[in-house]
């Protein structure tokens, strides 16, 4: 802890791990897209990634994430948790005050015991809240909404 | 690459330690002021950073560069007055290039939904140079005239991605092997460079 106040197991490359822990600020890059991203126990962090990344965040106070295609994201125990992505992204906001989420057509958006969760969708999507005070779902093009069973999508459910 | 260096610069203090012959013979240590009298020694080095670089910044497939270190004698007899040991103030500049990619810093906030705000852009990609500007206090011990040993506590001011920064903490340990009365060898190992360098004291 005297020596550095942040941790980074890595290089972060495609398929590599990379993690931002116990520090202030940290945010992670990623050369090729394929990324593994980790933050955690710090007060603000975040990941941009292109195509085919993970990245997880908790236990800070803001954590965002913008990527490509087909990225998988989590936030957790996290005050601000913000992300954006194109198609076919999975994000899932859990325990959190509030969310914002932008994404593409394909996607899946999951807000878990969230105070406020924000999501636009630009295509089909599926939003699903569970335990969340406001979920807000807009669709791009001024498309309605239409309404699922613990949530809302654009599209069809 | 980096570590093949730093396994080269350990195998070089297990050659220094084979050279050094008689030193327990000519000891010194209890000899206070039993050394080559100088004021300042500068050393030129070639440095390795085997650890993460200090602050944010890339991932850490180490570092290596140049560097030079200046030390300034304050206290010719040290803090043990039965000891032959003596305190210098040391200031330096290592310049290393760290290979890596993965942390940095937000270049650009754009803002999100819900009041949130998106980091777009990290810098950090590809190498990066780090100026290490180290500022100690240097303990000498006076073991022989072959050898002698150093602690170095002390801070470090950085800058690198266009940012200047404090860790607040460093230290370092050492040995010159004196060649002369005023040439040696010396190593340096310590967070966060090691080095192996020529002491010209003066």
């Amino acid at each position: 802890m005297l020596f550095t106040t942040l941790q980074c197991e890595e290089g972060c490359k495609d398929g590599d791990i990379c993690e931002c822990a116990s520090g202030n600020e940290c945010y992670l890059g990623c050369e090729d897209g394929g990324c593994d991203q980790y933050c955690h126990n710090m007060q603000r962090c975040g990941g941009v990634c292109e195509d085919g990344c993970s990245f997880r965040c908790h236990s800070m106070n803001e954590c965002s994430a913008a990527c490509g295609d087909r990225c998988d994201m989590q936030c957790s125990s996290v005050n601000s948790c913000a992300a954006r992505c194109d198609e076919s992204c999975r994000y899932r906001c859990s325990d959190a005050d509030r969310c914002g989420v932008e994404v593409g057509p394909g996607s899946e958006v999951r807000c878990d015991n969230v105070s406020s969760c924000e999501v636009e969708c630009n295509g089909p999507c599926r939003v699903t809240c569970i335990g969340t005070g406001r979920c807000d779902v807009r669709c791009a093009g001024g498309e309605q909404r239409v309404s699922c069973v613990e949530g809302f999508a654009c599209g069809t459910c | 690459m980096a570590l093949a260096k730093l396994a080269g610069l350990l195998a070089g203090l297990v050659t220094l330690s084979a050279l050094s012959g008689t030193a327990h013979a000519q000891s010194t240590i209890k000899n206070p002021g039993d050394r080559f009298p100088y004021s300042v020694e500068l050393e030129p080095h070639v440095v390795l950073g085997p650890f993460d670089p200090p602050g944010p910044g890339p991932g850490a497939d180490g570092g290596y560069g140049l560097g030079l270190r200046a030390s300034f004698e304050l206290v010719r007899d040290g803090f043990i007055h039965k000891l032959n040991d003596s305190v210098a103030l040391g200031v330096g500049l290592d310049v290393l290039e760290y290979d890596g990619d993965a942390r940095g810093q937000c270049e650009e906030f754009e803002p999100g939904l819900n009041g949130t705000r998106i980091c777009t852009e990290v810098s950090g990609s590809g190498n990066s140079v780090y100026y290490l500007l180290p500022v100690v206090m240097q303990w000498n011990f006076w073991l022989s005239p072959r050898w002698s040993v150093f602690g170095e506590p002390g801070l470090l001011l950085r800058h690198a991605h266009g940012d200047l920064g404090v860790s607040p903490f460093v230290l370092y340990a050492g040995g010159r092997l004196h060649f002369s009365d005023s040439v040696a060898l010396t190593l340096r190992i310590g967070y966060p460079t090691f080095s192996l360098g020529v002491s010209f004291l003066f």
